[in-house]
This record gives C-alpha cells, sequence and structure tokens, in this order.
C-alpha cells in the first residue's frame, strides 16, 4: 500500500511544482503552454525511460548524451544523402542500439562497472559524432523533420505523441515482459536473481541496448527541433535524465521504478526549466531550483525516511519496502534471504 | 495494516500543505518583483548562448542598461554554452509563451535556432539577431560589430608603422568563421589598397587558443628571418604571438596588431608588446539591439543590418579610453 503511495509521489511532485508556478509565472497555467512543455520534453523523456531501465539493473548510463549527438549526426547524414525521413530514423535507431549493446556486453559480459564502461563510450560517441560530422552541424534535412518538432496532432505536438507512445510501450514492456521484469530482479537483488535463474548477464545487455536505441530516437527529435544534426548536442544530458529518474521514482540502487514515473520526472525537469524562464528569473536560478527539486525528490521517496513521524513506516512495513523483485511472488517464494 | 495506510495518507496530506504554503509564501514576493516595471509597458525576450561569458555579460549589460532608460522590462535567459542548442530553442519557446513583444537573439548555432525564430516570428514576434545572427531572412534586424573594419584598422595601424614597406603575415584564426574571414578580408583588402609596398607573404589558419599561435609564431620566425609584422585575428593568438616573439628576443623589431581588446591585450599594449588593438563595440551592440526591438515592436521602422563601428586602440589611446560602450563595468552580472 505505501509503495502505491510512494510510486504516486512523482505526480504529487508535479502538482506542488504547478501550483507553484502557476500564480508567479506569466502565460504558465494555459493549455498552450502544457502543450508547449509536452513539445519541450518529448526528447528528455524518452532518453529517461531508456536511462531508468538501466538505473532499474543498477546500473548508470552516462553517455546518453554523446550517444544522442553521434545518433543525431548519423541520422541527418542519411537523411541528407538519401532524403528520406524514415532511413533518419533507421540510421539513428540503430547507431544507438549499437552503442547500446557495447555498453551492455562491456557491462554484463565483461563485468566492466557501468560508469566506467559507458565513460568510454561517452568518450568514444562524442569523437566520433564531430569526426562523421566534420564538427559543424548537419543541415539541409527534409520537410518531414520540421513537422516533427513543430508540427501539432489534435493540439499535441508531434513530438509528445512520439513519447507517449513510448513511455507507453516501455510500461507495458515493464509490467508484461519477463526480460524487463527480470530487470527490475536483477536491479533489487542480482543473488537471488540469479538463484531463481534469471539470466542476469542477457538481462542487462538487453537494458543497455534498449536504452541505447531510445537515445536514438530521441536523437531524430532534437534533429527535428533543430533542423540540423548538431554534434555538440547533450552535453548533461545524463545528469538531465538519471536526474529525472530518480525524481520520477526511479532508484539509484535499482530495482525500484515505473517507466510512467521516470517519465513524469522529465516532465518535471522541463516544467522547472520553463516555470523559471516564464518567471523571467535568473538564469542561475534554474540550476539551483533543479537541484533542490531532486533533493527533495529523493528525500520523500526514500522508503525508510523517518520523517517528522517516523512511525509512518513502520520497521515491518520497511522490511517489506527492500523485498520486491517485481518478479512473481511465487518464483522468490523462500528463497529471498532477507526474509 | 489500514493505520499505516492512515498515516502514510497523513503524511501527504501534511506535506501538501506545507508545500502549497512555502510556495504561496513564494509567490506574492517574487510576484511583487516581477511586476516591478510598470503596467503596460514592453517586455523584450533576450536569449544568449552563455551569460557568463565576458563578451555575452557586456551584451546583456547593454541590453539591460538601454532597456532600463527606455522603461522597458528585459526577461533574459542564458543556455549556458554553445553547446546547447536545444536548451536555447526551449528557451525561446518559452519566451514566445510569454508573450513578449519582441525577441533579441544571440545565436548557439546561426543554423540550429532557424525553426523556433521563424515559428515566432509566425506568431507576430519581431526577432532581432544579435552578434551571432540567426540563418533566416525572417528577422527583422541583424545588429553586429564591423568585423571587416576591424580587420582594416589593423592593416591602418601595422602600415603606417612599418612606414608602407615590409613583410607581414597573418594569423586568420579559424576557418569557416564568418567574424575570422571578415577580419582577414579586412586586412588584406586594406593594405593591398593603400600599402602596396607591405607584402603578405603568409596566411594560416589557426584555432583561436593561445598555444597554437605560440607554436606558429615559433616556426615563421625560422621560415621568415625579416619579417616585420604579425596580423592576429583575435587577443588569444596575438598574445601566443607576442609570448614567441619576447622568447626570440624580437620585441620591437616584429610589430604585432590584434583585435577584441581583452585584459591580457590591455597589458601587453601598456608594456608595448603589442602595437595596437582593433575593438568592436560590445556594450553598444546591446544598446542597439534593444532600440531596434523597441521599434519592431511598435511599428517603427527597422533597419535590418545594423553594423556598429570599431575602434582602434595603442598605448597611449588606452590611458584616455571611455570603455562604457565597450564592456560592462567590473562586478556587474545579468
Amino acid at each position: 500500500m505505501t509503495r502505491r503511495l510512494r510510486e504516486l509521489m512523482p505526480l504529487f511532485i508535479l502538482a506542488v511544482a504547478y501550483l507553484a508556478f502557476a500564480p508567479v509565472s506569466p502565460g504558465f497555467a494555459t493549455a498552450a503552454n502544457a502543450a508547449n512543455i509536452a513539445g519541450q520534453v518529448a526528447p528528455l523523456a524518452i532518453v529517461t525511460v531508456g536511462q531508468a531501465l538501466v538505473l532499474m539493473t543498477g546500473g548508470f548510463d552516462i553517455s546518453v548524451g554523446s550517444v544522442a549527438a553521434l545518433t543525431t549526426v548519423a541520422g541527418s547524414l542519411s537523411a541528407v544523402a538519401t532524403g528520406s525521413f524514415a532511413s533518419a530514423v533507421l540510421a539513428a535507431v540503430l547507431a544507438g542500439a549499437v552503442c547500446g549493446a557495447a555498453n551492455g556486453f562491456a557491462v554484463g559480459y565483461l563485468g566492466v562497472q557501468p560508469v566506467v564502461a559507458t565513460l568510454g563510450m561517452l568518450m568514444f560517441a562524442r569523437g566520433a559524432a564531430l569526426l562523421l560530422s566534420g564538427s559543424a552541424p548537419v543541415v539541409g534535412l527534409p520537410d518531414t523533420f520540421v513537422s516533427l518538432g513543430y508540427g501539432e496532432w489534435l493540439g499535441v505536438p508531434a513530438a509528445a505523441w512520439v513519447a507517449l507512445a513510448v513511455v507507453a510501450l516501455m510500461e507495458a514492456f515493464l509490467v508484461w515482459s519477463p526480460t524487463a521484469r527480470a530487470v527490475l530482479a536483477v536491479g533489487g537483488n542480482e543473488t537471488a536473481a540469479r538463484l531463481n535463474g534469471v539470466p542476469v548477464r542477457w538481462t542487462r545487455f538487453v537494458a543497455y541496448l534498449v536504452c541505447g536505441a531510445l537515445v536514438g530516437l530521441a536523437a531524430i527529435i532534437y534533429a527535428a527541433r533543430a533542423n540540423s544534426g548538431q554534434p555538440t548536442l547533450g552535453e548533461g544530458l545524463e545528469l538531465d535524465s538519471i536526474a529525472a529518474a530518480v525524481i520520477g521514482g526511479v532508484s539509484l540502487a535499482g530495482g525500484r521504478g515505473r517507466m510512467w514515473g521516470a517519465a513524469v520526472g522529465a516532465v518535471v525537469v522541463g516544467m522547472l526549466a520553463n516555470g523559471l524562464n516564464l518567471a523571467g528569473l535568473s538564469p542561475f536560478l534554474q540550476d539551483v531550483a533543479a537541484g533542490i527539486t531532486l533533493l527533495l525528490a529523493v528525500w520523500l521517496q526514500r522508503a525508510r525516511t523517518p520523517f517528522w513521524r517516523s512511525r509512518a513506516f513502520s520497521t515491518r512495513d520497511a522490511r517489506r519496502e527492500v523485498r520486491p523483485l517485481a518478479l512473481p511472488a511465487e518464483r522468490l517464494a523462500g528463497n529471498d534471504e532477507r526474509s | 495494516m489500514t493505520t499505516v495506510v492512515r498515516r502514510g495518507g497523513t503524511r501527504l496530506a501534511l506535506l501538501l500543505a506545507a508545500l502549497l504554503l512555502a510556495s504561496c509564501g513564494a509567490g506574492p514576493g517574487t510576484g511583487g518583483a516581477g511586476g516591478g516595471a510598470s503596467e503596460g509597458a514592453l517586455t523584450i525576450g533576450v536569449s544568449v548562448p552563455d551569460s557568463t561569458e565576458a563578451f555575452w555579460t557586456s551584451i546583456a549589460y547593454g541590453v539591460e542598461d538601454e532597456a532600463k532608460k527606455k522603461g522597458v522590462q528585459v526577461v533574459l535567459v542564458s543556455a549556458g554554452g554553445d553547446a546547447n542548442v536545444d536548451k536555447q530553442i526551449s528557451q525561446i519557446q518559452d519566451l514566445v509563451q510569454r508573450g513578449v513583444d519582441a525577441l533579441i537573439v544571440g545565436a548557439t548555432n546561426g543554423d540550429g535556432v532557424v525553426p523556433v525564430v521563424e515559428q515566432a516570428v509566425a506568431k507576430g514576434i519581431p526577432v532581432i539577431g544579435l552578434s551571432s545572427i540567426p540563418n533566416t531572412d525572417k528577422i527583422a534586424s541583424a545588429v553586429g560589430a564591423d568585423h571587416y573594419g576591424m580587420g582594416k584598422l589593423q592593416a591602418e595601424c601595422l602600415g603606417k608603422l612599418l612606414g608602407g614597406k615590409g613583410k607581414v603575415a597573418m594569423m586568420a584564426g579559424p576557418s569557416g568563421q564568418s567574424w575570422a574571414e571578415e577580419r582577414a578580408r579586412g586586412f588584406k583588402e586594406t593594405m593591398a589598397k593603400e600599402f602596396p609596398g607591405v607584402e603578405i607573404v603568409a596566411e594560416n589558419h589557426t584555432s583561436d587558443n593561445r598555444n597554437a599561435a605560440t607554436t606558429l609564431m615559433e616556426d615563421w620566425l625560422q621560415r621568415f628571418p625579416d619579417l616585420n609584422g604579425v596580423y592576429s585575428a583575435s587577443d588569444d593568438i596575438g598574445a601566443g604571438a607576442v609570448d614567441a616573439i619576447k622568447a626570440a628576443g624580437k620585441t620591437g623589431s616584429i610589430l604585432i596588431s590584434s583585435s577584441n581588446l581583452s585584459p591580457i591585450s590591455e597589458e601587453y599594449l601598456k608594456e608595448g608588446l603589442l602595437a595596437c588593438d582593433s575593438t568592436q563595440q560590445i556594450v553598444l551592440q546591446g544598446r542597439v539591439a534593444v532600440d531596434q526591438a523597441v521599434n519592431a515592436a511598435t511599428g517603427q521602422p527597422v533597419e535590418k543590418n545594423v553594423v556598429t563601428s570599431v575602434i582602434l586602440v595603442d598605448k597611449d589611446s588606452l590611458a584616455t579610453m571611455d570603455f562604457s560602450n565597450i564592456r560592462a563595468p567590473e562586478g556587474w552580472t545579468p
């Protein structure tokens, strides 16, 4: 029960942020601005659900920003060469998947620490992006890009529809697919997962691969918004996506989180920037506000934190919090060494 | 179990109440500060690549000072670096959403901001390009410096000091950057026209970097033992050339000119290591952009292209310089 409440926390944070900005930011609490924010956070939301999948395994992907740059260049070059939007999407998603697979192989099969493996990819992908593009933006994209970046359907930006579909698919994937549920098991308690026959290495590999592919998809939206492939894209994206995922209730220790929550976290990050821009406050205040929100979110979501009424989470209840591996309970019966 | 749930609920409710109180408490204060400008005043949105960079700080100073004089409200956003094209796009969208009367945009990337600028123009908001100009003809006005003139001033200074004859080499700065190309063109054309006796023996593209310039200058000292002067596209490049010439003990026999009047150049001018320096009026560009934005927002005529004039500085004129149109007062922050 408490877990359900905690899972609703991202929505609560979103509501508080919304209510805080509504009276002070001109033009904030309007339908047009909601659409504006939705379009802006679409690519971040897609990267964040990919990042969330990796975080749930107890890993990190700090290469997402560079991979976004590499894939936006790959997609844009492909679009310029063929004149086809579809080929751009294919090239970007494939390139992202290959980068993700390399990360996943290093982490899952070679046992390299996630930070080290993805740091290597971070440097490689940034260099490759600059080399491929000649360190200049790739211009001359087909018109479909601008339609994706600035078009609307039923009053909602096209990019937001794409993000919505991705989040829904990933949430369904997490709930229904054994591989994805294994992600939570691996992150929650690797030993228990292994003893239960979860293919730990394969699970890690898939998580990084999917993350890379999603970054490639987000890169197409970034290219669409700038109508060009920017090789310098994505600095700080790894931190934004991790922050968004954490605000969205994904545990950095792994084993816990929901995809929709991660997406809501991305919306919170985007809404903070938007609200402060509209309020006309100092540019430096934005990072301060984002930092405070992050800390507040983590503090609110810590299962065992005695807040001001420590009994709100009884010891018995807290122990239950540590346990859920999101595998069907019967598969775990008798194997959880902590119970 | 039910107790736990209720307690959890209480915790949430109390938190919600506390945070709402906090936000409401913050509300009137912030609102009051924002509403300080007079009702009905124009609001101009200003988007720059990085307000912590000295150049853009001076631009921001010019913008805000001029806006204060004109009674116009400014909303300044900074993308935090040239790499953050997508952040700037979002920030421009937010300014449009806020309903600003005009936009001033210094682009992180001239190509990358084209669609969002065109979107703003389509929504009836005039856009003024500032220094780093969005690459679209939909903008109402482009305000920049006379980079050609900066090269021209260097040529006039070196040509005169060399008595109209001798050999000079050019450190032309990064290739493909319009400011660097314009400055180099201004230098070459002026030399050819006004000082035909001065021969340009080399022109190299260098990155805008002091170490790279030092290395290049060391090579040139070997290659051109009878060199008389060096053109440098920017102060970092010029300082690198100065360092190499000083190390070789050739200060005074090889004259160096540069552009931008950064603190290092000021120092080198005072010490006589640099012959002269041409500079753009950065603060003035911010002021002019506000003038253009106000004109555009109120339906008055706008100049499509504004080129602010440039100034030549040497050791003597430095002492009596008025910096008010060149850079922000020390310690000023946006």
